[in-house]
């Protein structure tokens, strides 16, 4: 191939591209909600029945959720509410929400999946989920190209504020040797070329219904 | 591939203008180029690198450095194709994933809105996610085709 039949079939790429991509806010919340969905799937492989709801009793009328992380309790966004039959045992699953870390500080989960009972306690409240009633905590970052040791640096600080083991990566790029190295030190998890349907999808998949087993029991 | 490094400056350009985020993770990567152990470096990096240690006399590499090495022009190209095709692919893997979750409750739009309901966007999930499947697919055979002529001639 030459470099002018390259640069022809890269331009028309991009330009095809273009004329799709939502920017670069609209598409990251598209992927942190398609890493929602994710989380269902593994709650409901775990044999829990999900409700998508609003208000936390009836189906959600719209599918509403955050831009920018917010508080648990506020606004009349969707999140999802998973029952486990013969245990009565309930979780929610969250986007964007804030939870308090180790140090007092309220951290935003980009997923974030938290005991009922601790649920509805922020509600009732109007204060923020603690970290030990976090099942699960996705930090989701759209990095098409291979993100820096910095997104490593960072998830590890949220990590150690919210629980380590509690806490996974992911992005759709492949992760650089630094980075992956960085986190395979630590009980946390990282899932480079995470996006749904892949498989790195179904090992964050089935370490999550791992992790929702593990609460049950 | 001769004018690998023109046909790098000349495509940045055109992706910074479509796809600035993108630009902007490409360039950063291209950046940092590729970090590796000392004991990975090949011969001619690791006798370069101590060639000019040896001059600066600032003794000799050891296993537990930590190097960079700048990446070529091809391999440029490809982290720049690499981010095309993983964007095209997020695109349609995203959409694809909230219209089955929408699906199951007779939905096919999602909203997106700020915690204080001042920025609202509405994304049509089933239009949305068939003109993703287009591109990829497209977008995907192309550069995958482009990609692998690369490689070749690297």
């Amino acid at each position: 191939v030459t470099a002018a039949e390259l640069i022809r079939t890269v331009e028309g790429a991009i330009g095809a591209l273009e004329a799709a991509y939502r920017g670069a806010a609209t598409e990251s919340d598209l992927y942190e909600a398609s890493l929602l969905a994710v989380v269902v799937q593994a709650a409901r492989d775990a044999g829990g029945t999900v409700l998508l709801t609003n208000d936390g009793v009836s189906h959600a009328a719209e599918l509403r959720f955050r831009r920018s992380p917010g508080n648990l309790w506020s606004g009349n966004f969707t999140y999802a509410v998973v029952s486990f039959p013969h245990t009565g045992r309930r979780l929610e699953a969250h986007l964007g929400v804030y939870v308090g870390g180790a140090s007092g500080v309220a951290h935003e989960c980009d997923v974030a999946l938290l005991d009922q009972i601790e649920a509805d306690r922020s509600r009732a409240g109007s204060v923020h989920p603690r970290r030990r009633a976090l099942v699960a905590c996705v930090e989701a970052k759209h990095y098409v190209s291979s993100p820096g040791i910095d997104v490593g640096r960072g998830f590890l600080g949220l990590s150690s504020e919210l629980g380590q083991s509690k806490c996974s990566l992911g992005f759709p790029a492949r992760s650089s040797s630094s980075l992956a190295t960085l986190i395979a030190r630590r009980p946390s998890e990282c899932f480079d070329e995470l996006t749904p349907g892949s498989a790195a999808s179904a090992r964050l998949r089935a370490h999550l219904d791992q992790e929702i087993r593990n609460w049950i029991a | 591939m001769d004018g690998s490094g023109e046909a790098y400056q000349l495509l940045m350009q055109r992706l910074a203008e479509a796809l600035p985020d993108v630009a902007t993770q490409v360039r950063d990567e291209v950046a940092r180029g590729r970090v590796v152990p000392s004991s990975k470096l090949s011969t001619p990096e690791r006798e370069e690198r101590e060639t000019r240690m040896t001059e600066a006399k600032v003794g000799r590499l050891a296993n537990a450095d930590v190097a960079s090495v700048p990446y070529s022009d091809d391999e440029r190209l490809a982290v720049l194709i690499d981010a095309l095709i993983r964007t095209a692919t997020t695109m349609l893997a995203s959409r694809e994933a909230l219209l089955e979750l929408a699906s199951r409750y007779d939905k096919t739009v999602v909203i997106f809105d700020e915690p204080d309901e001042t920025e609202r966007v509405e994304v049509a999930l089933a239009d949305e996610t068939q003109t993703a499947r287009q591109i990829a697919e497209t977008v995907g055979t192309q550069l995958r085709f482009a990609a692998d002529e690369l490689q070749r001639d690297t």
